[in-house]
């Protein structure tokens, strides 16, 4: 799935891999003197994050760094679900193809079909 | 776009299978391995919807349109190939026992452009213990009979393979490629059974008899030459995968007019997508068959049968490349091979392995592609 890019917004990384926003950093300087604002300034880099989305909006994956361009990730377990959701969709049709069909069948069945939709449209979108 | 249009264009439709008759009678003959029931009541199509029929192509067929008369046997239905071609010059080409072949229909088909490209028959007795017409009499007499007519026509010469369906109880197959070679096929097929039981050992030894009679060169039979040159670069060759293709090019039309994914699915309800009035109606099939079969020997699906792990031919193994339908009409799942596949696979790629050695020491190495071309027969 290829994220789209989202919000993007000023940050402090600190040593330890979080983020400050820049309005905490810069109440942490105001009223100090030059210095001292530079000495609290360098424990922290500054960078660009962006928030990275779905589809549907979800923030998936912040990057901080600007030469990313474009991130895509792939569903955990991607190829034992496919798998599932096919054998679960081939069992379906079986299902309905019989003369004694219920609607249950029939209604297991479309819900198959709706989940591997889905899920392809995630992997390939 | 409309919905049959943009499945059409997906699965590269370009060509109709038609069965122009089915059940009950459909077929002058009754061969034993025949994967048609061909039961219930019999259906034949109208020249209205085979009309109809070549119009839904034209309307949706990518590249090309081509037809190919199938089913059950294409000549029962004579009339309906001179319809065909009164209505449309798109490719025409056809599949048939052979039973009703005669001197003035192939002249037609010459001066029509209609190919045959597949004549079914096994060779001398085999071919009558499994090819019997209708009324119990061996068929091979009338069959050969006719093949040497066509064969006398070089232009079906030229594009017609004869297909013999090989059986696991009869290992001769250098008699059968003699029988089919010997009445003039410049190409030759035989096709094991898979539906029944083969014993690897034996298959392999059937083909290195096969190997030494074509004095470790090339055979009239693209599948056999083909595994021999796979063999013969066995590290870079590439894995094999689903190669069956069903839904995927060609769909199956029924005398009523319904689509099916292939011919394999024209007897069972599973494999119906629509019909050529309302074009695809049930898109199901294509995830649930042919894309299923299309993870066959993937990362999706690497191990369908237990035994694919470790097995010896699992590199050359199209499992599913020779018919997701056989296999569901054996083993009720399209990913699992018939044993009758396994064994006959992995006793040909043993042999074949031997094939590749014998060829390497008796000749300089081969270019890729034209294996064919440059070792006749020795
Ligand atoms: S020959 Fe049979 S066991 Fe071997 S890889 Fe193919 S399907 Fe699996």
């Amino acid at each position: 799935m290829k994220l789209r890019r989202g919000e993007t917004k000023v940050g402090y990384l600190t040593g330890d891999g979080g983020t400050v926003e820049r309005g905490v950093v810069l109440g942490m300087v105001q009223g100090k003197t030059l210095a001292e604002g530079k000495e609290i300034v360098s424990g922290y880099e500054k960078v660009t994050e962006t928030v990275w989305i779905d589809k549907r909006g979800e923030p998936q994956a912040i990057s901080h760094d600007p030469s990313v361009v474009s991130i895509s990730i792939k569903p955990g377990n991607a190829e034992e679900r496919q798998r599932e959701l096919l054998d679960e969709l081939k069992a379906g049709l079986e299902a309905i193809s019989k003369d004694d069909a219920s609607l249950d069948d029939i209604r297991r069945a479309l819900a198959a079909q709706i989940a591997y939709s889905e899920f392809m449209e995630l992997v390939n979108d | 776009m409309d919905k049959t249009k943009e499945i059409a264009t997906k699965q590269g439709l370009n060509r109709l299978l038609l069965f122009t008759e089915t059940g009950e009678g459909a077929c002058n003959m009754a061969c034993q391995y025949c994967f048609l029931g061909k039961a219930g009541s019999n259906q034949k199509m109208t020249v209205e919807i085979l009309h109809k029929a070549i119009d839904f192509l034209n309307l949706y067929a990518v590249g090309q349109p081509s037809l190919h008369f199938f089913g059950t046997e294409p000549l029962k239905n004579w009339d309906l190939i001179v319809a065909a071609r009164e209505y449309t010059n798109m490719m025409i080409s056809l599949t048939t026992n052979g039973v009703a072949l005669t001197k003035e229909r192939i002249d037609w088909m010459d001066n029509n452009n209609v190919k045959v490209y597949i004549l079914s028959l096994d060779g001398g007795e085999e071919h009558n213990a499994n090819r019997i017409l209708r009324n119990n009499t061996p068929s091979w007499e009338v069959v050969s009979k006719n093949a040497q007519l066509l064969l006398q026509s070089p232009k079906q010469r030229s594009w017609v393979t004869a297909r013999g369906t090989w059986s696991g109880h009869d290992y001769d197959l250098v008699g059968r490629f003699g029988e089919l070679e010997g009445l003039g096929f410049p190409s030759v097929q035989v096709v094991p059974d898979v539906t029944g039981s083969f014993e690897r050992d034996k298959v392999k030894d059937a083909y290195l008899e096969l190997g030494e009679y074509y004095a470790w060169g090339a055979t009239p039979s693209k599948f056999v030459n083909d595994m021999v040159q796979r063999v013969m670069d066995e590290e870079n060759a590439k894995q094999e995968g689903n190669k069956c293709g069903t839904g995927r090019g060609i769909w199956a039309v029924s005398p009523d007019g319904s689509l099916s994914l292939c011919q394999l699915y024209e007897e069972s309800t599973v494999g119906k997508i629509g019909d050529i009035w309302n074009g695809i109606t049930s898109e199901m099939p294509f995830a649930a068959i042919s894309e299923r079969v299309n993870t066959y020997h993937t990362d999706i699906n690497p191990y369908p049968k237990p035994e694919c792990e470790g097995c010896t031919a699992y590199k050359h193994c199209q499992g599913v490349g020779w018919c997701a339908g056989i296999n569901r009409q054996v083993n009720g799942d399209e990913l699992v091979a018939p044993d009758g596949y396994c064994e006959h696979l992995i006793g040909m790629v043993e042999a074949c392995r031997i094939w590749a050695d014998k060829q390497r020491g008796r000749l300089p190495k081969p270019r890729a592609g034209i294996l064919g071309h440059l070792y006749g027969r020795g």
